[in-house]
């Protein structure tokens, strides 16, 4: 397959684009846990959408793929994957060794215009949302499945709280 | 004023995004019909403020007119937000309308309309977005899809016709 060079679209672009799948999950769903479960929905389609194979996302990450186990993966993740979509990589990874990874993302591309002031409420929940499912999405293009979760320390900065479930 | 410097990201995250958006909404709505309004409505919320983040990040200048504002909106505007250009021609003698053409429309990358989806355009969040971002520089628009590569046409164009250039409103008297 040829390559093409990757084109690219502004952050912003992104941002307004995801900042308005949340609002408008509010035409569609009545609570917040529901709202939540559409917007991470969307983020797990183009997550996995990314990692499959007709994607020139793929090809270009894939060569540095060696994987030995798990966290090979969630390496993988935090490096490769992250830098293909944010052209960053997330800042610190932690695990128990028991299949709990936290990862640190201390710019989060997604949060990095929000006035520090704001709130960390329901809407920012919901922001979150998409990059959680986009995580879940690109790890079961992978053969992972994990439960993910995110949480604001100061904005711009927030972890992610990934759960691999263990068949 | 230096160009301040637009953070950009993979262009595959954008399409992708839009094409789970574009999925889930086939789900959530009954009908083609309501998922093109849907799309339309989001792009306009996103239309308006693209205008801000554009003002915001280059030197342009003022446009003075609508065909100015048009051009401005397809080269500038379309390169700044997605990374690619696109084409306004065929104005009527008036100035009032033109078609807007999306060479190498990155929203269709992968995607394949299935047969029981012939009602909808896929694409409708540009309509929107530029009758989002025409408004709020004052100038009312009807944009169409008249084009849809989806469709079997070899582009993508869009319509676009002023209505009506919109006065200034005066802050309410208190």
């Amino acid at each position: 397959m040829a390559t093409t060079a990757l084109k690219t679209t502004s952050l912003s672009a992104v941002e307004f684009l995801v900042a308005e799948i949340c609002r408008g999950s509010k035409d569609i769903a009545t609570t917040h846990d529901a709202r939540y479960k559409h917007v991470e929905a969307i983020g797990y389609r183009t997550g996995l959408a990314l990692f499959e194979s007709h994607s020139a996302c793929i090809s270009e990450a894939k060569k540095n793929m060696r994987f030995q186990g798990e966290l090979d993966v969630i390496k993988y993740l935090c490096k490769d994957m992250w830098q293909v979509i944010f052209q960053k990589q997330i800042d610190n990874l932690r695990t128990n060794h028991k299949g709990v990874y936290v990862l640190h993302d201390n710019q989060h591309p997604m949060l990095t215009h929000l006035p520090r002031t704001i709130p960390i409420d329901e809407n920012v929940q919901l922001l979150l949302a998409y990059p959680c499912g986009v995580i879940k999405g690109g790890l079961a293009a992978l053969g992972i499945t994990a439960s993910v979760s995110a949480e604001i320390t100061a904005l711009p900065a927030c972890k992610f709280n990934l759960d691999v479930r263990r068949a | 004023m230096a160009r301040r410097e637009v953070k950009r990201v993979n262009g595959e995250l954008f399409t992708m995004t839009y094409g789970a958006l574009v999925a889930q909404l086939l789900e959530d709505y009954e009908s083609d019909d309501e998922v093109n309004k849907q799309l339309d409505k989001m792009g306009y919320n996103i239309g308006v403020r693209m205008v801000d983040d554009f003002i915001a990040n280059t030197n342009t200048e003022r446009c003075g007119s609508f065909k100015e504002t048009c051009t401005t909106l397809a080269k500038e505007g379309f390169r700044m937000f997605l990374g690619v250009t696109a084409t306004i021609s065929n104005w009527t003698a008036d100035d009032k309308e033109c078609t807007l053409t999306i060479d190498d429309n990155p929203l269709v990358a992968f995607v394949e309309l299935p047969d029981e989806h012939r009602e909808l355009n896929y694409c409708n969040m540009y309509c929107g977005a530029i009758r989002g971002a025409l408004e709020l520089l004052q100038y009312r628009t009807r944009v169409t899809m008249t084009k849809d590569v989806l469709k079997g046409d070899k582009d993508t164009q869009l319509t676009i016709t002023l209505l009506e250039v919109l006065d200034d409103v005066p802050p309410p008297e208190d």
